[in-house]
């Protein structure tokens, strides 16, 4: 098998992009704002795009989107999740390893969450978390050759809202979804909200857990959650009209 | 999501059908038909593989495997295997797996000829759904050469069957590079030449469609900021 690195000199100069159009991988993005970017070496490319020499290229099939005029990524469709610094994400603790927890958080490696990763935790005073447990943290990634690892505290050792979820019902979506419906503008949940009452965790894994006090709400949240997947930006806003 | 766009502007050859994320489980799926040839693909992983099959060279840890419609797995469906399995491995970023396996998985529905350059298609379309990072796309295309020496493009299973020479080929769409070749019968250098270049016209095309289809699921993708506040003031 050849596994041959396309000699940038061959490489075609397929079409000029834009912002908001289609990449497809291997073109080259050279729309006028990661151009300008680039060339003051102040750009910040997200997931989907690559630096490959002083050139940016796409990585993913989507659409290309921009922040403030420096950070450029690329909105694909997908399921499998890659663990990223910062995020927050729903997991189901898989086994008890020592000091550590393994944590499945649908990514290819199982994170691990320390024991001392929980408020008010001590060597002597240990949380009590079990197999099957559901837990709400923060991804930590240090390298990606690396395990991901999972907190449930903040910089402080808070907890906020972090930390194991009782009861409840956990349901797995994708995750173009869940970055669909965590937008600030996305009129879903404000309005799943004034017609039921529940709790929900959304983690940027794809893993959602919803609580209330009755099944049948749970259920109504959890399809209007799942429906919303396949909805036009138009269909998603007369959807979350009629729930009101 | 479904796409349904028969006989994609300049396509030369039968009309093209394509449905993708089919499949609930798999990361990616699709299902695509070349006129009466369908297939289905899905994608599994990356998920961690155990210590002993790690890779020591740079090469990725990519399954394929290919379903015929029925009975055990013959001698030709393995070779159908490795081909599939060299044209659509090469697209994927070869470091970034280092511990981890992909798997592919092709079920043939319907054979109608071709159905080699299909299933490489309908498992470059299963990687764009399950949005694995890739180099860049493989599109692929058969083409024969019949009696009288015409090109045909995407042909059916009678024109094969009367075909003096069939070429499966695949293309890597950035430079249009061949990745995979697997040819059959005979002709001189010149025809295939030509063979060659018809194949590499059809595989820019069927570049667009992709294209095509990748915008077509895009609608769902985003908020678009001003709809929606537009909308919530009516």
């Amino acid at each position: 098998m050849t596994k041959q690195k396309s000699n940038p000199k061959e490489v075609e100069e397929i079409t000029t992009c834009k912002v908001g159009e289609i990449v497809l991988p291997g073109q080259i993005v050279d729309a006028v704002g990661v151009k300008e970017a680039n060339k003051k070496n102040q750009v910040i490319v997200g997931p989907g795009l690559r630096k490959i020499g002083d050139r940016i290229v796409a990585s993913k099939c989507g659409v290309l989107r921009e922040m403030n005029g420096k950070i450029f990524w690329v909105d694909a469709l997908g399921k499998r999740y890659l663990p990223a610094r910062g995020e927050g994400v729903v997991g189901i603790v898989t086994k008890k390893m020592g000091d550590y927890f393994k944590v499945d958080v649908r990514a290819a490696d199982a994170a691990l969450l320390h024991f001392l990763a929980f408020e008010g935790a001590t060597k002597k005073n240990r949380p009590e978390v079990n197999v099957g447990d559901v837990v709400y943290g923060k991804m930590v990634v240090e390298s990606t050759d690396m395990e991901p690892e999972l907190v449930c505290i903040n910089d402080e050792g808070r907890k906020t809202n972090m930390g194991v979820l009782s009861g409840g019902f956990v349901f797995r979506a994708s995750l173009h979804l869940v970055r669909k419906i965590l937008q600030r503008d996305c009129p879903l949940l404000p309005s799943l909200g004034s017609a039921f009452n529940y709790e929900s965790a959304i983690g940027m894994n794809g893993v959602i857990w919803v609580k209330s006090q009755d099944p049948v709400s749970t259920i109504a949240v959890s399809n209007a959650i799942l429906s919303a997947e396949t909805m036009t930006p138009e269909e998603l806003t007369t959807f979350c009209a009629n729930l009101r | 999501m479904e796409i349904d766009e028969e006989n994609f502007v300049g396509w030369p050859g039968r009309p093209l059908k394509c449905e993708i994320n089919v499949l609930s489980k798999p990361e990616g799926s699709s299902m695509f038909a070349q006129g009466n040839t369908v297939v289905m693909a899905s994608l599994f992983g990356p998920h961690e593989i155990k210590h002993g099959k790690i890779q020591t060279d740079e090469s990725v840890a990519f399954q394929t495997n290919y379903k015929t419609k029925v009975g055990p797995p013959s001698n030709e469906a393995k070779s159908q295997e490795d081909l599939i399995k060299t044209a659509c491995e090469s697209v994927l970023f070869p470091k970034n797996f280092a511990r981890h396996e992909v798997t592919l998985v092709v079920q043939e529905f319907q054979n109608a000829g071709g159905i080699l350059s299909c299933a490489i298609n309908a498992g470059c379309l299963a990687m764009i759904n399950s949005g694995i990072e890739m180099q860049y796309l493989v599109v692929a295309v058969t083409a024969c050469i019949n009696t009288d020496g015409e090109v045909i493009v995407d042909p059916n299973e009678a024109q094969l069957k009367v075909a003096r020479m069939a070429l499966d080929v695949a293309f890597d769409t950035v430079s249009y590079n061949i990745i995979m070749a697997n040819g059959q019968g005979t002709c001189n250098p010149k025809e295939y030449k030509h063979l060659l270049s018809k194949c590499r016209e059809a595989a820019r095309i069927l570049t667009e469609y992709f294209r095509s289809i990748v915008k077509k699921y895009s609608v769902v993708l985003h908020i678009h900021l001003v709809t929606v506040i537009l909308n919530m003031n009516k």
